[in-house]
């Protein structure tokens, strides 16, 4: 260790570990006496070498340099490594960090422990961020784990490093700087949308499946009375005096609502250590909303909890996406209220929902579905013609236990209800990266 | 996740955990130098070990370990108790006994070889926990419990003459019509009874309790109908039968059979027996507060296993004395391991794994070698039970020191961030103390005979007195920073 990475003395911390030892000895050496047993008091020797040694296990003086490096697969297979600076990803994803212990002394380190300092916030899911190495010199080890990304920005804190002698009755602790990556941020996109007062103008780009005042020819039909002139098409009539009209492909804005499910029962997760349902829907919206915004699709979205629902109507304004990244907050903090824009709405969400949605939309649903609220509000969608995509963050296969056991089965009779209602259902593997997955949705929606 | 996480927490490392197994072997090698038939106690050591495991398992593996239990606690008791009357070695078995009181010091030995044989179990296995040995003691309390009715009847049986008792049972109600239409009544109203106390939650989901009481009423239904036909069919052939020669004797034959009534009566007790683990179920359930209750399991297996062992026990040339003496043995286990549940509960509780396994096989072992020194007699050499108590201190002091360096290991770094070479490195530095040890004491001893054939224990508190003060000078001199 280079003196200069150190944050913090050196700590020498001495273990009455012989302790016992002198107690065995005395025993036998009272059994001894007791029984009149001289071997028995010979025996009380043995434990006497664990005194003598204690004295003489004091650990070397210790140069060793730690250097982390984070990294992710992402949404194309492929590995994004950060060695030094900071790193992003989505809520759910799982970051890899490795730190190398170098030992630039000549004494071989036999029982070195490393702590790492992962931030608070950030769940170890895999492998372990403490261990134990031995180190020969001039060669290094590698403490490798992983975390789970949650959101905001996370900062790695110094290693706690322990050397301890051989013999363990004494060691030597302190803290010492990781060189390399030592940061992780999980922002939403939509907060970054620049807010510049643009036109709102519904691009209107997207064809559709009807007839109308495109430019793409749709149709030929028989001409009624009111169609206007220059849609009829006179080449049929001067051959054969009929009079048609010729219909082009409507280009209408297809609007996209997401639809958030924020009841209660979204709070559950998989584990203590794993992120609820409703922040993987949250962070599956935004990232939905970002993609669709961009496309030039008119966007909205409605929070629904058990009673109330908070609604951004479509839009391709950076108003919206302020409107949006306002109602996306209040979610995440379990809010009733977010921006005086957002509107809020008081009723059942199955029959409320279909009542604030536009004339024509697709909607986007993300929800656990552990129960069967969603099922029952798809179902009601559907009655209103809304073709519906669904995203469900899988919070329940993981588990082992009974009731866990039973709520997937739940989980999964319900997504098998929404298939029958005809919903596009992608059923989320939060282990795959959530990019991978909206992608299926984005594109599922761009082909309508 | 790592998937074996759950099944390592409370353990030691590998290293470590392997190294305290090998010293658990050795002290148990030591022991057996000086009383060959420790083995048979630590034998049966493990198999309670891996029988009290199996309560940390699912319900099927509870039901089994209840029925593997009694067996088990039934051969250490044995194992100790033989010890306790003077077997020591293989040998003894065949020979004739020769008590003179009860050897206190073999017995010693064999109840502490028991304890090695579960510690090496505890050791290698995170599952040998506080919770799993309270249903094993409650296993035990069960069987305890079911041997003792079964004792019962089969000495009340085997006092009377089985034959006639049986059939003094079959035919209490009386013979002719009234005494078998007295058993039918009985009987029926058992089964319905038995039909009505089972509870809801061993037949049906609780999406099934309506079912399941439409059910319950077709059932009571069917038995009384079914039972007052053959009722009404005999009154009616009685009539015939008393103009009608002939269909009277039929009758006699039907209501005074003793297949007819044997059965009855075995229907009729096997309802009663369901009836009587029901209300113990129904009670037990009530009492639960978690969604697990692994009574049912209990009861059954413990039942099973303790019928096994008692009709082995019959089946084999085992004189009736000690068939009797099977539910007074598994009584004095129960006690042990509620007892043992009261220790571990007192000094903290949880995983009997870990480092608290080391400290167990150390204190076992140190006293097992105090017993064996203070049950032989004072040599001048060294010889088997001197080697075998050298083995025995040696192994408790390596499993102490190597158990309690992997436990604070663990605690620090986790089992998954325990590294293998520097275990290995403590484990071949402990070898080595204890090693340096044991080669001054088998050395030593001789030659301090030698040097002094008059060697007393005067002598040798002073010998040890003055290698005590070496070593505390020696700490003084060359501990660092004034620590000692």
């Amino acid at each position: 260790m280079t003196e200069d990475s150190r944050t913090s003395d050196v700590e020498r911390n001495h273990l009455s570990d012989d302790g016992w030892a002198l107690a065995v000895s005395v025993v036998l050496l009272g059994a001894g006496v007791v029984f009149g047993n001289p071997f028995l008091v010979v025996l009380a020797v043995m434990p006497l070498g664990f005194v003598a040694v204690s004295g003489f296990t004091v650990p070397s003086e210790v140069t060793v340099e730690l250097q982390r490096e984070l990294s992710f697969e992402d949404d194309a297979d492929s590995v994004s490594l950060a060695e030094s600076g900071t790193i992003s990803g989505d809520p759910g994803e799982r970051i890899t960090v490795r730190v190398a212990v170098h030992n630039e002394g000549d004494t071989p380190l036999v029982d070195l422990r490393v702590l790492d300092g992962v931030p608070e916030e950030l769940p170890v899911v895999d492998g372990t961020h403490r261990a134990c190495l031995t180190v020969r010199p001039g060669e290094s080890e590698t403490v490798e784990y992983e975390v789970e990304l949650r959101q905001g920005e996370h900062v790695f804190g110094d290693a706690t490093v322990r050397n301890r002698g051989v013999g363990g009755t004494v060691m030597d602790t302190w803290t010492q700087h990781v060189s390399g990556a030592d940061a992780l941020t999980c922002v939403p996109a939509v907060s970054q949308a620049p807010v510049d007062g643009g036109a709102n103008d519904y691009a209107g780009e997207i064809p559709t499946d009807e007839g109308g005042s495109g430019v793409e020819f749709y149709s030929v039909r028989e001409y009624e009375p009111g169609d206007p002139i220059r849609s009829i098409d006179w080449r049929r009539y001067a051959h054969s005096r009929d009079v048609a009209t010729v219909e082009f492909r409507a280009e209408r804005a297809t609007r996209v609502v997401c639809l958030i499910d924020r009841r209660m029962s979204q709070k559950r997760a998989e584990s203590a250590k794993h992120l609820p349902a409703l922040d993987l829907s949250i962070a599956a919206a935004e990232r939905t909303f970002e993609a669709t915004i961009s496309a030039g699709y008119p966007t909205g979205v409605i929070g629904f909890g058990e009673r109330l629902q908070l609604i951004v109507d479509p839009g391709t304004s950076p108003e919206t996406s302020v409107k949006a990244n306002a109602a996306f907050d209040a979610f995440r903090n379990w809010r009733d209220r977010a921006d005086k824009n957002v509107r809020t709405h008081w009723g059942s969400p199955v029959e409320s929902i279909p009542r604030h949605l536009p004339g024509e939309a697709q909607i986007i649903l993300f929800s656990s579905f552990v129960d069967d609220v969603p099922v029952k509000l798809i179902r009601q969608l559907r009655v209103h013609g809304y073709p519906v995509w669904v995203v469900s963050p899988d919070v329940a296969s993981g588990r082992t236990d009974t009731a866990g056991r039973l709520v997937a089965s739940e989980r999964r009779t319900h997504l098998a209800k929404a298939r029958t209602a005809s919903a596009q259902v992608v059923d989320w593997d939060v282990g795959q990266p959530l990019g991978v997955v909206l992608d299926r949705v984005v594109q599922g929606v761009s082909s309508r | 996740m790592n998937p074996n996480r759950s099944q390592t927490a409370g353990m030691l490392p590998r290293t470590s955990r392997l190294a305290v197994v090998a010293a658990v072997l050795v002290g148990v090698v030591g022991l057996a130098l000086h009383q060959p038939f420790v083995v048979v106690s630590a034998l049966a050591g493990v198999g309670l070990g891996i029988g009290v495991t199996g309560f940390a398992g699912s319900v099927r593996r509870i039901a089994l370990a209840a029925f593997v239990l009694p067996l088990a606690l039934v051969t250490v008791v044995l194992a100790v108790g033989a010890s306790l009357v003077g077997v020591t070695t293989f040998a003894d078995l065949t020979a004739e006994v020769d008590s003179n009181g009860l050897a206190v010091g073999a017995g010693t030995i064999a109840l502490l070889g028991t304890v090695l044989g579960v510690s090496l179990v505890g050791s290698s296995n995170a599952e040998l926990s506080e919770t799993a040995l309270s249903k094993a003691s409650a296993s035990a309390l069960a069987g305890t419990l079911v041997g003792a009715v079964l004792v019962a009847l089969g000495s009340t049986f085997a006092t009377g003459g089985i034959t006639d008792s049986f059939v003094t049972l079959v035919f209490a109600a009386g013979l002719g019509f009234t005494g078998f239409a007295g058993t039918l009544l009985v009987v029926a109203a058992a089964v319905v009874a038995a039909g009505f106390a089972v509870p809801d939650a061993a037949l049906t989901s609780p999406s099934g309790r309506e079912f399941l009481a439409v059910r319950r009423r077709q059932f009571a239904v069917l038995v009384a109908v079914i039972t007052a036909s053959i009722l009404v069919l005999l009154t009616l052939a009685q009539q015939v039968g008393s103009t009608l020669a002939g269909v009277d004797s039929v009758v006699s034959a039907v209501v005074d059979s003793l297949l007819i009534r044997a059965a009855l009566v075995t229907v009729g007790t096997v309802s009663v027996l369901v009836i009587a683990c029901s209300l113990v179920l129904a009670w037990s359930w009530g009492q639960t507060e978690t969604d697990r209750n692994d009574d049912a399991a209990i009861l059954v297996g413990a039942l099973c296993g303790v019928s096994l062992v008692l009709l082995a026990s019959a089946a084999l040339p085992v004189p009736s004395e000690v068939v009797i003496l099977i539910p007074v043995l598994l009584f004095v286990a129960t006690v042990g391991l509620y007892g043992l549940q009261w220790v571990l509960g007192t000094f903290g509780g949880a995983n009997i794994g870990g480092g608290r396994v080391a400290g167990i096989v150390a204190v076992t072992l140190i006293a097992a070698a105090i017993t064996v020194g203070a049950t032989t007699e004072a040599t001048t050499t060294v010889g088997r039970s001197e080697l075998g108590s050298v083995l025995a201190v040696g192994a408790g002091l390596f499993a102490y020191a190597v158990g309690t360096y992997g436990d604070r290991l663990r605690q620090e770094v986790s089992v998954e961030g325990a590294g293998r070479v520097a275990q290995l490195v403590q484990v071949s530095f402990a070898g080595v103390v204890v090693g340096a040890g044991a080669v001054v004491a088998v050395v030593g001893f001789p030659v301090a005979m030698y040097v002094g054939p008059t060697f007393s224990i005067s002598a040798t508190v002073g010998l040890v007195g003055a290698l005590l003060a070496t070593v505390v000078l020696l700490r003084v001199l060359t501990a660092p920073d004034g620590h000692l």
